[in-house]
């Protein structure tokens, strides 16, 4: 009788046990061919640039993360994803700082994070790379393409990029803002990422 | 209570400094307006100075007017006619009225102004300064502005008006009455 409660008891604990151990290997990391990359938010850069007036300033989004699953072998399945927290605009400039929250740009109540959404992600020479993805902002939707160049040391990663958007396409400026006469309507945005494997 | 023959310093300093403050304003509220295209960054300066030096103004006339009514000034030269005192006491009612009248109708402007969210008001960079509250709800910020800053620079034109009276009185005192009318508002004078 005892040995028969010892057998049952394996048997159970086996049965129990297996499946876990089958979800462990499914899940492991390790085995995930997809190498994701970790920010270093310290040493990232996510800047703009614009002109007020016919002057041109510089600005900063000091909060964003970003989940970048990326594999220079892979492209297909290497994908990039961007939240930028919009109150976190800073130009250096307390009137501008004022405003950038407001219904007639960020409008950062309603529409706290603009979000640049990749997973079409192309080589167009070597370290060069171009992103075909989706920015939002201000919950306006916008096609546009990223190109970045890449070095990856070992386990780091720089990569650069820099592209020019139209405020106006994304509803940034209302009122008397959108037209260019006070406030220019491109926008150069910037970044440099520092990641690691 | 006897009048003193003399302005006192703190009424000197003030009716001398305003005054600078409130030509400064005229000109630079017309260069801003009339000379300067939109869009420039030149514009843009001259409109925030022009609020803060408004607002000082404001403040400064505000501090003047408790001062005059604290302190008696001195009284009118004896022989002078009927009409002249009354034309003496109406342009220093008027002034004071539009020493902060005009200030607050500035602030009306900016208040009311499309550009009132994106362009918060900072004395001289320093300083935040609130909009007036009654147009949060206008439909036509615009048309209501441009209404505003009409009256503004109307009434500011005025105090050109008062001022060519103002002066021309000051200097019919001195020389034709020979009175002390404009020497007793300038300062370090002996008594």
């Amino acid at each position: 009788m005892k040995s028969f409660v010892i057998f049952a008891t394996t048997i159970l604990l086996v049965l129990v046990t297996s499946p876990q151990i089958g979800a462990e290997e499914i899940e492991k990391p390790s085995t995930d061919p997809r190498p994701l990359w970790s920010v270093d938010a310290e040493q990232s850069r996510l800047e703009f640039s614009a002109t007020q007036n016919g002057k041109a300033f510089k600005g900063e989004f000091t909060d964003f993360e970003a989940k970048i699953v990326f594999d220079p072998e892979d492209l297909p399945s290497s994908s990039i994803d961007v939240f930028v927290d919009m109150t976190s605009a800073e130009t250096g400039d307390r009137q501008r700082d004022d405003a950038l929250p407001s219904g007639d740009w960020f409008k950062t109540k309603e529409f706290p994070k603009a979000h640049f959404s990749a997973s079409d992600i192309v080589a167009t020479d070597n370290g060069y790379y171009e992103a075909k993805g989706t920015l939002t902002i201000r919950d306006v939707k916008r096609e546009l393409v990223l190109p970045f160049s890449l070095e990856i040391d070992g386990p780091s990663a720089r990569a650069e990029g820099k592209i020019t958007i139209v405020r106006t396409d994304f509803g940034v400026g209302q009122g008397v803002f959108s037209e260019g006469k006070w406030v220019g309507l491109d926008v150069s945005v910037g970044f440099v990422i520092l990641a690691n494997k | 209570m006897t009048n003193p023959t003399r302005y006192s310093l703190v009424a000197i300093i003030l009716h001398w400094v305003i005054a600078l403050l409130i030509i400064g304003q005229i000109i630079g509220g017309l260069v801003m307006v009339r000379v300067l295209g939109d869009g420039s960054s030149l514009k843009f300066e001259l409109y925030q100075h022009h609020k803060s030096f408004g607002l000082t103004i404001l403040f400064l006339s505000m501090i003047r007017l408790g001062w005059r009514l604290a302190h008696r000034p001195p009284a009118l030269p004896e022989g002078m006619a009927g009409w002249e005192r009354a034309g003496a006491r109406f342009s220093h009612i008027a002034f004071y009225a539009l020493m902060i009248g005009v200030p607050l109708g500035g602030w009306a402007v900016v208040s009311a102004s499309p550009f009132a969210a994106s362009v918060p008001t900072y004395i001289f960079g320093v300083i935040p300064w609130p909009h007036l509250p009654f147009f949060e709800n206008v439909e036509d910020r615009q048309a209501l502005t441009e209404q505003l800053a009409q009256f503004h620079e109307w009434f500011a034109l005025s105090i050109v008006a008062l001022l060519v009276l103002h002066v021309g009185a000051a200097l019919k005192h001195h020389y034709i009455e020979k009175d002390d009318v404009l020497t007793r508002m300038i300062p370090f004078l002996p008594k």
